[in-house]
């Protein structure tokens, strides 16, 4: 019975250990890319107009508009619990896609939104508009 | 054959866990999207919930692999995965979930087989008495 829990214990230890080790890793590692990002960041800052978001409107590349900011979602589209099918029709636009979200989950999932696109740039409205 | 059965089921569904745990400490950002928002607080963030899923999930799941507290592993992980598939809903990935709770169940139901640790030290005790 004590073996038992002794094995319990440090099998509980093991595992806490290594996600300690991942996570130190994994920050260590996104902490160096954010300053070499806000480098760039500095240098210049991606703006993506209608005619180039429009373009990716596919399964295997699709890009959405939300709140004058512009997502890539890609890689999330396959682990949507809805399905992708239910985001494709919306991929490569802006104000529909705005719509149907806030339509389906209310406002209350933006910064999921956030969490599982990569962000592209800023979308230029006013731009497309103006042309 | 039939020997096999029992250790094959609770091996499979021990390197599910394992997969689905290890994939959520590392990379915390592709589940987040799947907690319901109801769970999450200014404290307790979503990547945050995600990890600690992960750390239980790798936990039961070497438990459930080397046969140690088999019973009490597989029915705590299966009970989480039905609450994961209700959480999900009546879509591909919940009904999918759904399935695989009740395999889960399933080795719940079996007990230690013969090759779990649980029963190793069951023959231990047995042969000291």
């Amino acid at each position: 019975m004590k073996t038992k829990i002794v094995l319990a214990v440090l099998i509980a230890l093991f595992v806490l250990g290594l996600t300690f080790f991942i996570r130190t890793n994994q920050s260590n590692y996104q902490s160096s890319e954010q300053s070499s990002d806000n480098l760039a960041g500095q240098q210049s800052s991606t703006t993506v107009f209608i005619s180039e978001l429009t373009k990716h409107n596919t399964l295997e590349d699709c890009w959405i508009a939300y709140d004058g900011k512009v997502y890539d979602i890609t890689s999330f589209l396959p682990r949507h619990p809805g399905s992708a099918g239910a985001i494709l029709p919306y991929c490569g636009s802006a104000t529909e896609f705005e719509q149907a979200f806030v339509a389906q989950h209310g406002t209350s999932k933006i910064s999921n939104l956030m969490r599982v696109g990569t962000f592209i740039g800023d979308f230029d409205i006013i731009g497309a508009l103006q042309n | 054959m039939e020997k096999y059965a029992k250790p094959t089921l609770r091996i499979a569904m021990a390197l599910v866990f394992l997969y689905f745990g290890f994939q959520q400490i590392s990379s915390p950002d592709n589940w987040a999207g799947f907690v319901p928002e109801f769970l999450t607080s200014s404290i307790i963030t979503a990547n945050n919930l995600v990890i600690l899923n992960g750390i239980v999930e790798l936990i039961l799941g070497l438990f459930l692999i080397l046969g140690l507290y088999t019973r009490a592993a597989s029915l705590i992980l299966a009970l989480h995965l039905f609450g994961i598939s209700f959480s999900i809903g009546f879509t591909p990935l919940g009904v999918r979930d759904f399935g695989l709770s009740f395999a889960t169940l399933v080795v719940f139901l079996n007990g230690p087989d013969q090759y779990t640790l649980d029963a190793k030290f069951a023959r231990k005790k047995s042969k000291k008495d």
